[in-house]
């Protein structure tokens, strides 16, 4: 999910990758875990390498990703709305 | 660190690396290396490993880790020891009863040995675990026992070894026949064994994640297997505990064996224990109090060579203090039962014989029963055991749905 939503606003390259996630998610990504993410989300077709000159390579979110995505946030959304709603009548 | 951080890429799978190796060095040239990358980067490629490896290749993998564990266990295991005496005596199965507390105690003492133990734990417990782990009896042959002693010092284990045996020649319960050389080959820890016994748990290990790749049974099993030991170990602190106190009495005189017997008949009426249990409170509200001290009760007579009979008491009960009272209370019924006179004069058989208190009641620190590590071991292995049968169970489930 972190991934995902690091690359909903652009393509991003790996070191990108860990300093936006770290930026707004305040998670510290190793690059092991981060490359073992990138395998799974491009063999399940969410994201797909962008053509590059540098030896760094940038990946893009597929349609099918962004979808995924969504569908997600949506449902954390409704999970996050019902907890707060949750609070406030506590 | 950096060379270390390019090495470990080579454990990745070689078709993960063709994909993705030169990217990933890339990233790994812009992030500055710590320790906590290597590990990340080191769980990454076991991570692939196992996802993307064939079932071989996993199994040499666990059996090679297996093999590096055993070394790891084997080099930080400090070297063993043993020295040998021999002894003459007639009973070879109880020769440990021999061996006071206070006589182990001096040579613990003496010799400086168990520091470490000693520090942690009671001088009570450590006492238990030499008895258990580094004095070693052995028939010797007709009427002879060999008393050994391991220790990581060869003088030290010769040393011992032979203090062993004079405690056991002081106490009248057997004769020396040879003393201790110094020992020469070193015993244990028996390496190829720890290597063998690492390298097939390695392999079983392999085998059995190469058979649940992929499924979430390994995280079922984690689950159920903690979930199982909390159990055990919640079970194991509503189960009643028991505590057990032992003493120890020495005779040492002319027909030795029937003396004893006879004490022990004269101080054991069958109303005694009814009284027992009325005088310190056992057992509350049980009208069967008494029959339930003899249960708990047990009085054992072991036989030496010198004509000396060694008596063990040892008696079971729910509180550590009553334990001790209660088996303080029968070594104090035996010991007086020769000043009563009935005994003496129905018997006539304690003259000239010696009755001594060789160990006195022992307080129990922990409680012989329930064994609460165990139980929670047990409770893991269950746990462990039942994830496996499901993920088995699903997978041939699974198998079948694709066959029809």
């Amino acid at each position: 999910l972190l991934v995902l939503a690091s690359l909903a606003d652009g393509d991003k390259h790996g070191y990108a990758m860990m300093e936006d996630i770290e930026r707004f998610a305040s998670v510290k990504l190793g690059p092991g875990t981060l490359y073992g993410a990138i395998t799974r989300l491009e063999e399940n077709g969410w994201i797909a390498p962008v053509p590059s000159e540098d030896r760094r390579q940038p990946y893009t979110l597929t349609p099918l990703g962004r979808k995924s995505l969504e569908e997600e946030l949506v449902a954390l959304n409704g999970v996050v709305k019902t907890a707060l709603k949750r609070l406030k009548h506590a | 660190m950096k060379r270390a951080l390019q090495a470990l890429i080579s454990l990745y799978p070689r078709a993960w690396r063709n994909r993705y190796q030169a990217e990933f060095e890339a990233l790994l040239d812009q992030v500055p290396p710590t320790w906590r990358m290597l590990f990340d980067v080191l769980g990454g490629a076991t991570k692939m490993q196992f996802k993307t490896g064939s079932a071989w290749k996993i199994i040499a993998g666990c059996g090679v880790i297996g093999l590096l564990t055993a070394g790891v266990f084997s080099a930080t295991t400090p070297d063993r020891f043993v020295a040998r005496t021999l002894v003459r005596t007639s009973d070879t199965r109880a020769a440990l009863v021999w061996l006071s507390r206070s006589s182990l105690t001096q040579i613990i003492l003496n010799e400086g040995l168990y520091r470490d133990e000693r520090r942690k734990t009671p001088l009570e417990d450590v006492i238990g675990e030499m008895k258990n782990k580094d004095i070693g009896f052995e028939p010797g042959g007709p009427g002879s026992l060999v008393v050994s002693f391991a220790a990581p010092q060869a003088d030290q284990a010769q040393r011992v070894a032979n203090r062993l045996a004079a405690s056991l020649v002081d106490a009248k319960a057997a004769t020396l026949i040879e003393p201790a050389n110094l020992p020469t080959l070193l015993v244990g820890p028996r390496r190829s064994r720890i290597f063998i016994m690492g390298l097939m748990a390695g392999i079983l290990a392999g085998a059995l994640i190469a058979l649940f790749n992929g499924l979430k049974v390994w995280k079922l099993a984690v689950a159920l297997g903690m979930a199982c030991a909390a159990l055990g170990a919640m079970v194991s602190f509503l189960l009643p505990e028991r505590y057990a106190s032992t003493a120890v009495i020495w005779y040492s005189g002319a027909d030795a064996p029937a003396a004893v017997n006879r004490l022990i008949a004269a101080a054991e009426p069958n109303a005694s224990f009814a009284e027992i249990a009325m005088l310190f409170k056992l057992y509350p509200g049980d009208p069967q109090a008494g029959d339930k001290v003899r249960e708990h009760l047990r009085i054992q007579r072991i036989r030496s060579a010198q004509n000396v009979v060694a008596v063990t008491v040892r008696f079971e009960y729910g509180d550590r203090y009553l334990a001790q009272k209660v088996a303080q209370d029968v070594v104090s019924r035996l010991m007086d039962e020769p000043l009563r006179g009935t005994f003496r004069e129905d018997a006539g058989m304690m003259r000239g014989g010696t009755l001594q208190l060789l160990d006195p009641a022992s307080l129990p620190i922990q409680p012989y029963f329930p064994n609460r590590p165990m139980v929670t071991a047990l409770g893991l292995l269950v746990g462990l055991g039942c994830a496996i049968a499901l993920g088995l169970w699903r997978m041939l489930g699974e198998r079948r749905l694709e066959h029809a």
